[in-house]
């Protein structure tokens, strides 16, 4: 841990309600997404930086995008295996909320692995199994683009899953691995919903915000937000300025967002994802640069491209505001990690399914 | 019942090579015909030379499924312990191997990816030369390159075996004296017996006894010098690594290929990986998991000691994966 990282936590730490500095630092803490592609994956920058600032489980993007294809992303997830083995007194991979509570208890940061699309499954539903295997618990099947499986959220049409999707997803409730409906068109995403819903599974909006707080089309409809919530799911909230919109990410921002999701569908079904890269520059550029997956947001393109990411500490200040806001004890330490917990010991277990159609 | 028969049932049968890749893997027809000739375990290679990382993974994701479709049957193991488990039960026990490490696609990583997906062992080149070295055929015979080095090093760092089999001569002799454990010929002949680039020389089999490791005999024809791959062939071979380097370090690796004439079609067509024989090739056979039971009875007429035929039916691979498995 670098000196500057401690501080900026303490500087934090200052400004915060005691009761929220209590309850964040005896709770579960867990951040449901961070990019670590082959360009964002930085472990001795960033890791050290979430694990000064108090977050003990994150759930690491182990995939280029856009796109990837079988041969890449599975040789970017040995690497990434092989960099958490290596780093084995100060991390370790989970793939059970058992063994993310053992990292804690043992004050290692648990790192879980997660897919945003499903171009590295190469059109093949058996590969689900595989990196279940290699530590995938965690997946979405479209990112903002249409592809074989469904469509995205950033589409010009919003169909359902496709035949090869539906198997896809079932191949995920076998193998124990949660449906994310990030990134995805709201009709798959809703479909998603409705086959996790069948086999008794929760499903997830990993890191999407309230597209009632502002409609910019990466950010949920009360209508998705209420079907995942009905499947047992949670809905993770954005720390990326353009969702909020807030060019500078603040916290009070990602706040208006929480507080919708719980009014919502309440504080069971809330938790956090900041979805944070050290490189802005270089995701603004890629954004750029795949406008098919990028179209203009609401406002157009000067209304938050290139806006900043929510940082770290500012899991504290989101704290802060919840206790601020009158946030029960027990509605805080579930927002800020224990939904995610209960959420994966579901979703983590192997369904029994009808044999596919 | 014979000697042999009971024998045969009572011992754990291990059959260190049968190819699985996308060719040769059928539904429901071999798996269970060598289940009933009496073997216990199979080590299926589920690519060979055909295919990179895409393709690998492809056929790991494929018989992963078909393994995991059969759970009454059949189960993927990676332990020694899984493996008398798997038999207590009844159940066909599998692993996987690779004929190949161009599957690695330079990404050194990959050698624990694939041992997490249940790969126990990699042989380093299939008769062509690749990164790591020269293969058993190749026109050169140099050793192995420094990423060679790292290959087998990391092998033996994440507990798989390094196997010699269709490697080139001094590819294997560098491998064998870098060290770091057990290495083995999961299907190899003997060279004394008849020269063919594919079987192997005696100071190969001696170098391998010394690591550790165990030679398992293969059934294919044209390696015996016996188009019919007879038992009486495949025992002149066996025999031969017994008297060499002694019966805890001989094993079966058979090689069985249902559809023969699509395998000699295949070398047909890959000259470079697959030159001339010193004989003319004429498609021979391979042998049937049914001869499992002559060579018993061969041993034993021989009057090799029961505990030697239990260790070459599969005790010897067994004390191998206690040894270097994880």
């Amino acid at each position: 841990m670098g000196h500057g990282q401690g501080e900026a936590f303490e500087r934090t730490r200052d400004r915060c309600d005691p009761r929220a500095t209590r309850l964040y630092q005896e709770a579960l803490v867990w951040d449901m997404t961070m990019p670590f592609s082959e360009v964002y994956g930085e472990f001795d920058l960033t890791l050290p930086r979430f694990v000064a600032a108090g977050v003990d489980v994150i759930s690491l993007t182990v995939q280029n995008l856009p796109g990837a294809d079988i041969a890449r992303a599975t040789m970017h997830l040995a690497r990434v295996r092989a960099g958490i083995a290596a780093r084995s007194d100060r991390m370790m991979l989970c793939t059970s909320v058992t063994e993310i509570r053992r990292a804690k208890a043992t004050g290692k940061l648990a790192l879980i692995l997660n897919h945003q699309d499903g171009s590295p499954l190469g059109g093949m539903p058996e590969m689900v199994e595989v990196y279940h295997r290699l530590g995938i618990r965690v997946a979405l099947l479209a990112y903002n683009a249409k592809n074989g499986l469904a469509d995205g959220c950033a589409e010009r049409t919003d169909e359902g899953l496709t035949s090869l999707g539906r198997r896809v997803v079932a191949a995920m409730l076998r193998s124990g691995m949660l449906c994310d409906g990030t990134h995805m068109g709201r009709r798959s995403s809703l479909e998603m919903a409705e086959i996790c819903a069948a086999a008794g599974r929760p499903m997830a909006f990993t890191h999407s915000n309230a597209h009632a707080v502002y409609p910019h089309y990466r950010n949920i409809t009360d209508e998705q937000m209420r079907a995942c919530a009905a499947t047992g799911g949670v809905i993770g909230v954005n720390g990326l300025g353009e969702f909020l919109p807030d060019d500078e990410a603040g916290t009070d921002a990602i706040f208006a967002h929480l507080d919708h999701i719980v009014t919502l569908v309440g504080p069971r079904h809330a938790g956090i994802a900041m979805d944070y890269l050290r490189d802005e520059d270089r995701f603004w550029a890629s954004v750029r640069a795949t406008a098919s997956a990028w179209p203009d947001p609401p406002g157009g393109v000067r209304q938050g491209r290139g806006s900043r990411f929510a940082q770290p500490e500012q899991i504290l200040e989101l704290t802060d505001r919840m206790v601020r806001a009158g946030y029960p004890d027990a509605a805080v330490t579930d927002i800020l990690g224990e939904n995610w917990a209960r959420l994966c010991e579901a979703a983590w277990q192997p369904a029994i399914l009808e044999p596919a159609a | 019942m014979t000697d042999a028969t009971i024998l045969l049932r009572d011992a754990l049968v291990w059959d260190n090579t049968l190819p699985w890749g996308p060719g040769y893997a059928d539904d429901d027809e071999t798996l269970p015909r060598f289940h009933r000739a009496g073997v216990d375990l199979i080590s299926l290679t589920v690519m060979g030379p055909e295919a990179g990382l895409d393709g690998t993974l492809r056929q790991i994701a494929r018989v992963r499924a078909h393994i995991a479709a059969r759970p009454d049957s059949m189960v993927l193991c990676g332990t020694a312990a899984e493996i008398t488990s798997a038999r207590a039960s009844g159940r066909l026990a599998l692993v996987f191997n690779l004929q190949e490490t161009n599957m690695l696609e330079g990404c050194i990583e990959m050698v624990a990816a694939y041992q997490t997906l249940g790969v126990r062992h990699m042989l380093l080149a299939y008769n062509a030369r690749n990164q790591v070295g020269d293969g058993c055929a190749e026109v050169s015979d140099g050793g192995l390159s420094r990423w060679g080095l790292r290959v087998v090093a990391e092998m033996h760092r994440v507990g798989l075996w390094v196997d010699g089999t269709h490697s080139g001569y001094r590819t294997t002799m560098d491998a064998m004296a870098a060290g770091g454990g057990p290495f083995i010929f999961s299907h190899c002949n003997a060279h004394a017996v008849y020269p063919h680039y594919r079987n192997i020389r005696d100071d190969q089999m001696r170098a391998c006894a010394v690591s550790g490791g165990v030679i398992g005999i293969n059934g294919l024809g044209e390696f015996l010098d016996d188009d019919a791959a007879t038992t009486a062939a495949m025992f002149r071979h066996l025999d031969h690594i017994v008297q060499l380097v002694g019966p805890r370090h001989a094993g079966l690796g058979l090689d069985f290929v249902k559809d023969a004439p699509r395998f000699w079609a295949w070398v047909m067509n890959n000259p470079d990986a697959w030159p001339p024989a010193p004989k003319p090739r004429t498609g021979s056979a391979f042998a049937q998991p049914e001869q499992v039971l002559e060579l018993v009875e061969a041993m034993l007429r021989a009057g090799y000691g029961e505990d030697a035929v239990r260790a070459i039916l599969g005790g010897n691979w067994l004390r191998l994966a206690e040894e270097v498995w994880k």
